[in-house]
């Protein structure tokens, strides 16, 4: 479970690198990109704290 | 701080070699999970391309029908493969005939072999085009010399140099004609264009993964025909599950679950080719417009490896303090790499997998470079 969790996050991380690879070198966010980056991190943050929460 | 490489999110990447091999997050998200030494063999079923999970033997099957091929197995790369064809087919100072345009590592694979090597030339500057035609002359030349056709033909689907695509076709005709067996190297094709292996009369086909699916390597794909199958898949006599010319096992590692991974976006991209080749023809025609810039090989472009003369950008360099390096460093001041340090006069780029934006920055890049010079 705490596994499964740690590649959920790293997941999202790495959809976050693809947007950051397409908008190489001056990664100017489109208002999707942009909404994408802050769902990701808001997704990624819920999952950490459950994860701090199971310790 | 761990070592990490930021080249990919931080720059355009022009690396003809690596362009095609950009991993994407679902295929990274694999990589991360089958880093470790051996992964793929927890279920080990005597040898690689039998392993049902991950689902290797299934993938096997899969890339044998995208590449419109009977049979394939898994490879380190293209050279590898190319190797386990010549070392099948020919024994010590049989002949092969290959294209000039050929990646070295197809010489060496057929020096490794002991072959006697003949070479079909290109047409010079400035297109430097391999003609299906000069196979045949290259056939009679075989003939005459030792009496006896080549015992192989390999021919580079795509070059490295100058990115030409050859009609297979053709040449798959001209080796039925002789009965000379016929392979054909998709380094820079399968993976980025649909290729059919028996439409193009192959009778077998190299690729390399890491050059043109989108996985890390080194992970490459050897298909053939049932004709040839046994001969080149043969068994060794002490461990039946094991071929010979594999060495058993290949890619015993996490790329090969990437590739299975990757197959369903490869099999996607394909259809966009178009596309990247409009992208190359692009960049091209606006480059070739800023004067005294040409571009080497077939014209139109059929291919996103584009390679550029470039007298506009060494006169520049003459006169610079930074000399043949400037220009490196006015391209990495603008977030783009890939290209070799000190070239002026000349170099290769690919624009495979940018986006029309990046292109288009791409461009007003090497503008403001030669126009600023």
């Amino acid at each position: 479970m705490k596994v499964e969790k740690i590649f959920e996050i790293l997941a999202l991380m790495e959809r976050l690198r693809d947007i950051l690879r397409q908008t190489a070198p001056v990664h100017r966010f489109s208002p999707e990109e942009k909404n994408q980056i802050q769902q990701s991190i808001q997704k990624a943050k819920e999952i950490l704290d459950e994860l701090e929460e199971s310790l | 701080m761990s070592l990490i490489r930021t080249r990919e999110e931080c720059c355009i990447n022009l690396n003809p070699l690596q362009t095609g091999g950009r991993t994407n997050a679902e295929v990274r998200i694999t990589a991360a999970s089958f880093v470790d030494g051996y992964s793929v063999c927890d279920y080990c079923k005597g040898v690689l391309h039998l392993i049902e999970k991950p689902p290797i033997c299934e993938l096997t099957k899969d890339l044998a029908q995208f590449l419109g091929m009977d049979e394939a197995r898994l490879t380190l790369g293209a050279r590898e493969g190319k190797f386990a064809v010549m070392h099948t087919l020919l024994s010590s100072g049989d002949s092969i005939v290959v294209d000039s345009n050929r990646h070295y590592s197809t010489y060496v694979a057929a020096e490794r072999a002991g072959a006697k090597i003949y070479e079909v030339e290109n047409t010079g500057y400035p297109e430097y085009e391999i003609r299906p035609e000069a196979y045949q002359k290259a056939f009679e030349q075989v003939l005459e010399e030792t009496k006896k056709p080549p015992k192989l033909a390999l021919l580079t689907h795509v070059d490295g140099d100058y990115g030409n695509l050859v009609d297979a076709k053709k040449v798959g005709e001209i080796c039925q004609g002789l009965d000379v067996p016929f392979l054909l190297n998709c380094a820079y094709t399968a993976g980025r264009m649909e290729v059919k292996g028996k439409e193009l009369l192959a009778d077998f086909i190299v690729t390399s993964c890491h050059k043109g699916f989108g996985v890390p390597g080194t992970i490459g794909v050897l298909a053939t025909t049932e004709k040839w199958a046994e001969r080149l898949f043969r068994k060794s006599n002490k461990y039946p599950k094991k071929d010979v010319e594999l060495l058993g096992c290949t890619a015993r590692s996490g790329a090969a679950a990437c590739l299975i991974t990757a197959l369903p976006y490869v099999k996607e991209r394909i259809k966009h080719w178009n596309e990247e080749v409009e992208k190359a023809r692009w960049f091209v025609e606006k480059m070739e417009a800023l004067g005294d810039i040409e571009q080497l090989g077939k014209r139109p472009k059929d291919h996103d490896l584009i390679r550029l003369k470039t007298p506009a950008l060494s006169k520049i360099a003459e006169k610079h303090r930074k000399k043949g390096y400037f220009l490196y460093y006015e391209l990495e001041k603008r977030g783009i790499t890939g290209l070799k340090p000190g070239q002026t006069d000349w170099f290769k780029l690919s624009t495979y997998g940018l986006t029309w934006e990046q292109v288009k920055y791409l461009y007003s890049a090497f503008s403001e470079i030669v126009k600023g010079g």
